[in-house]
């Protein structure tokens, strides 16, 4: 890719804003005021945890999608259609399967003014790019996933973009593989031979974004906002194992961990606080993460504190959604982060040390503790029959998080509560109640129902 | 009977007291309903019973109707659990029971009416028994096939771990055939029973009323309703059974089919919840009533305990073998011997009848085979030309395919040799003659079938794919040509192969239409077969029959199945 003097914007995403879902109450908003420039010669990583948006931006920025607010601006004039300079790299590659892997590359030429002889000229080009002559006659199907992924970025290339957009293109693949691509990647950008002038790439993995971005949009949750955009000086060919390297991926581990934990104000800029009335600002959604993956990691902590970064690494995860497991924790009050470390609070020592049954009694405590499940069992206790509907709860949660897809919280929060015994919940008739023991023995007919759910 | 049970009905549920008294009503209609069948079958015999064309004995007829169908259904699962089971465990026997329901469901079995009809009524002489039987036959014929082909390919593709866990748990055969059989197929029977319900009604009008020699035979319901509506010219009750005939079909879906499809929901073995929650109100109401829940009860712990046929199995420690009485040798020979001994016996008889044929009318037989063949393939050429650009237009906008869809469905399910008569009036008042008529009945068959399938395959089009062709700026046709036309071609084909089938059975009764003034024919196979049947030339009939069979099964091994495995293995958009 050409580096030139004066870099000119090629798309600028102006106050976007947008919402999904019907009608009035259910809009569920998924992106809060986004503004973004991508200048030619630019690479720019969407690097963020899930639901923050970061591929509604990227099809908002190819046309694909319109947005609900704001404006999309591709070379100075507003976007209405499709975007004429993007080409997209899938996750899940996106081949036509019935094509073969020169009918499908050849797909990006299929309108492009070319004679035959020009088409060749591109394929053989841009085949050879990705490593795959000698492959153009055969079926998708044959072909093992990181292999396909190639196939879609010759179809991306040939048709020279301006802006190469790639979503998630390596989280399909296995590890190696994905890595192998990403270097290869690495290295086609650097290509002035390769055509297109400016890369979009949208991840979740951090090393994958300071390897190959020179700007790196940080992006925060519920509504997806950006949280900040970093630059990266680092030059290319960049070495995953050299300092500079770590400590930019340091650095973004810390910004990410503000955006995910909140615990403190952001390095630089303050964390804007919107202004709700404090009875609302109580209620806190609880994240989208299996309990027993929080059992785990208490599991795995000490009293003292350590390192956020060392800890994902220690426990294999990836590390945005290893922070929403934190943030998990520490709702329940099992876990504190004080600056980039987390360590066991008292409770999380006395859990730790807790049999199966004190455990469960524990969190049956520290989930009464927490807003929302205070608020369910005090319906439930009020009403007459000591039962809630489903209805009822998810009325409930629509109202206090007009934000988040009451459905999928309801389950979430279903899912804790069941875990801590504090309510039982039949989905054939839709009832919430509190857990009561049943004892083995005599079977009544409840509990032969609840042994069919 | 829980399998993994994804399910999750999103709605909330309240007792209620109303629930209770509805269910108990429709369990008392439905036993008064049986005790009304009763009566009606232990009639004595009458050709033709009188039809009051009043539309206050629509409702009673309608029942009958659908009773007949219920009937039919209950001796189609019946036939599908035992003969699916043993196609699907005993080896051998699998060899020859496959290719031969493969026949049988491409026989033309409408065309079989005359024979069964004499047999049976001579079997129940003094009572209306006899046509009543033939009635359900001729239903159960239309539904059975393909639901014991969705238990047989369930009970082959059942996982190995949960033959294992059963093993483990010393499960009694009766209960690995309740807690791991049924549960397995459930999904694919419901959408099958569904699909077969509709195929049963098809020939409604024909089984209902019809002709033999100069004798004409009827049966009260919807069917002959219809038939004597038309003869008699009253208008209004003809558009009286069809709205009645509509009804039904709509009731079944909303209080039988949509419940249990979302009911059997829970067994699908996916853990992933779809975008799309199918719904059912009436499940919902259902699970209101305490009475349901309690007979939900009782049938959980009935199925649940080890074995209903001989209480007290102990679990032996010794492998149990499949179908032991199945496998025992001189059990088997003797059925084998029976079997053979059967089919000789119904293959000389039919080469008996065939003696008879003479050279010209095979040659006939053959002529009208080929007039019939272009009729079927050009109704579904132009079924197609019409149906796909409809389809893939509802099925690429999901707000449009899910108001669309249902419509569809239902539209497949019509009956549509109910309206034959009318749409031949039709066809003649705008100067069209039956050689051509019969194509556009026909079509009347078979558009709804590609239809539904069409818009199925374009809304399972991943919208990476759509994406893909818009950011290469394909234009509308290009996009039609590499991703849609392509992308709905599994679809299309399963839609062809149901279709060609309803085709071919339509041609027996749109190439021959009853009018009250006059007889409409077109030349063709159908027309042939009904007029051996009128005219009771059982060679020409055994001989257009056995040719148009052997011609359906030729064609759907040379052309069908090459098109839908060039489908599977080429098309198929799973990545």
């Amino acid at each position: 890719m050409s580096t030139p003097t004066t870099p000119e914007p090629l798309v600028e995403l102006i106050g976007i804003e947008m919402r999904f879902g019907e009608g009035e109450n259910q809009k569920m908003k998924v992106l809060e005021d986004i503004n973004l420039t991508v200048h030619e010669g630019d690479v720019m990583a969407l690097l963020g945890p899930s639901g923050c948006g970061k591929s509604t931006i990227m099809r908002i920025l190819s046309g694909l999608i319109h947005p609900t607010g704001g404006i999309v601006k591709n070379r100075g004039r507003v976007l209405t259609g499709v975007n004429p300079g993007v080409a997209m790299v899938f996750q899940n590659f996106a081949l036509f399967p019935w094509l073969t892997v020169r009918e499908n590359i050849l797909l990006g030429l299929e309108n492009a003014a070319y004679t035959s002889e020009e088409k060749e000229h591109h394929f053989q080009k841009s085949i050879e790019m990705v490593g795959l002559d000698g492959y153009g006659d055969v079926l998708p199907k044959e072909l093992s996933g990181g292999m396909k992924q190639r196939v879609g970025i010759a179809r991306a290339l040939i048709m020279e973009p301006e802006i190469l957009c790639m979503d998630e293109p390596f989280s399909a693949l296995d590890v190696l593989t994905g890595e192998t691509l990403r270097n290869e990647i690495g290295r086609i950008a650097m290509d002035p031979a390769a055509g297109f002038k400016c890369l979009v790439i949208v991840t979740h993995n951090i090393s994958e974004a300071v390897f190959l971005a020179r700007n790196i949009v940080v992006l925060a949750a519920n509504p997806g906002r950006v949280q900040k955009i970093v630059p990266n000086p680092l030059p290319y060919p960049r070495d995953p194992s050299s300092a500079p390297f770590q400590q930019l991926v340091a650095q973004i581990h810390a910004i990410l961990t503000n955006a995910v934990l909140h615990d403190e104000p952001s390095v630089t800029e303050p964390e804007i606080v919107s202004p709700e009335s404090p009875e609302e600002a109580a209620f806190v959604p609880i994240p989208n993460v299996n309990i027993g993956e929080v059992m785990g990691l208490v599991q795995m902590l000490h009293p003292e504190p350590e390192s956020l970064f060392a800890l994902a690494t220690r426990l294999k995860k990836d590390f945005s959604t290893f922070l929403s497991v934190i943030k998990a924790a520490e709702l329940i009050n099992l876990v504190e982060t004080p600056g980039q470390t987390a360590r066991l609070t008292q409770a999380g020592v006395a859990f730790q040390n807790a049999g199966t049954h004190e455990r469960k009694k524990l969190m049956h405590d520290l989930l009464l503790e927490l807003k929302i499940f205070r608020h369910f069992a005090d319906r439930i206790d009020q009403a007459e029959d000591k039962k809630i509907t489903e209805e009822e709860a998810v009325n409930d949660l629509t109202q206090l998080f007009p934000n988040e897809k009451p459905k999928v919280l309801f389950r979430q929060i279903i899912g804790w509560a069941r875990y801590a015994e504090l309510f039982s919940f039949e989905p054939r008739t839709g009832i919430l109640k509190r857990y009561e023991k049943t004892y083995l023995g005599k079977p009544s007919a409840s509990r032969l129902k609840e042994a069919e759910v | 009977m829980d399998l993994n049970p994804a399910q999750r009905s999103t709605e909330p549920v309240r007792r209620s007291f109303s629930a209770d008294l509805i269910v108990l009503a429709v369990i008392i209609g439905g036993l008064f309903s049986l005790i009304e069948m009763g009566k009606e079958w232990h009639h004595p015999f009458q050709n033709k019973v009188e039809i009051d064309l009043s539309p206050w004995y629509l409702p009673y007829y309608t029942m009958l109707s659908f009773l007949r169908g219920a009937v039919a259904y209950v001796l189609s699962i019946l036939f599908t659990l035992f003969y699916a089971r043993w196609a699907a465990y005993d080896r051998q026997a699998e060899k020859y029971l496959i290719p031969l329901l493969d026949i049988l469901q491409s026989l033309p079995l409408s065309a079989f009416l005359t024979p069964l009809e004499i047999g049976l009524v001579s079997l129940f002489p003094h009572t209306e028994l006899g046509l009543e039987l033939t009635c359900v036959i001729v239903i159960f014929t239309g539904q059975v096939w393909n639901m014991t082909f969705s238990f047989y390919y369930s009970l082959k593709s059942l996982p190995d771990d949960f033959n294992f866990v059963g093993k483990l748990a010393r499960f009694t055969p009766w209960q690995k055939f309740t807690q791991i059989e049924i549960p397995f197929a459930t999904k694919g029977l419901v959408y099958n029973s569904m699909v077969s319900m509709a195929g049963g009604w098809f020939f409604l009008s024909i089984t209902e009323a019809f002709t033999l020699g100069d004798q004409d035979y009827r049966v009260p319901g919807i069917g002959s309703y219809m038939s004597v509506a038309h003869d008699l010219k009253d208008g209004w009750a003809q558009v009286y059974a069809v709205v009645a005939m509509i009804l039904l079909i709509v009731a079944l879906d909303q209080f039988v089919w949509r419940p249990l499809i979302v009911w059997s929901n829970k067994f699908k073995l996916e853990d992933t919840e779809s975008e799309y929650h199918d719904r059912s109100t009436v499940l919902r109401y259902l699970s209101r009533s305490r009475l349901a829940g309690w007979l939900h009860d009782r049938m959980t712990r009935f199925v649940r305990q080890p074995a209903v046929i001989h209480p007290a199995v102990a679990p032996s420690t010794k492998p149990r073998r499949e179908w032991r009485f199945l496998s025992r040798i001189p059990w088997r020979n003797l059925f084998m011997v029976i079997v053979t001994a059967a089919l000789a016996y119904g293959a000389y008889n039919v080469i008996l009848l065939l003696w008879a044929v003479t050279l010209k009318e095979w040659l006939h037989i053959g002529i009208s085979l080929l007039l019939t063949l272009t009729r079927v393939l050009t109704a579904i050429a132009l079924s197609t030309l019409i149906a796909v650009p409809i389809g893939i237009w509802i099925g690429s906008n999901p707000k449009l395919s899910r108001y669309l869809m249902p419509i569809t469905q239902i539209a497949a399910s019509f009956p549509a040799p109910l309206v034959f008569p009318n749409l031949v009036v039709l066809i003649y008042l705008l100067h069209g003659n039956l050689e051509w008529g019969a194509v556009v009945l026909m079509m009347f068959g078979t558009i709804w079938y590609i239809l539904f399938n069409v818009i199925s395959g374009a809304s399972a089009v991943p919208q990476d794919l759509r994406a893909c062709t818009q950011l290469t700026h394909l234009s509308g046709w290009q996009r039609w040509r590499t991703l849609w036309l392509p992308g709905i071609f599994p679809a299309l084909t399963t839609g062809w192969i149901t279709a060609a089938g309803g085709a071919w059975n339509a041609s027996i009764v749109s190439e021959y239409v009853q009018n009250p003034d006059q007889t409409l024919t077109a030349h063709g196979l159908g027309a042939l077969i009904q007029d051996a049947q009128n005219t009771n030339n059982y060679p020409v009939l055994a001989a257009s029959v056995l040719a148009m069979a052997l011609f359906v099964v030729f064609f759907n091994r040379t052309v069908w199945k090459r098109l839908s495995a060039l489908a599977q293995e080429r098309y198929q958009l799973i990545t």
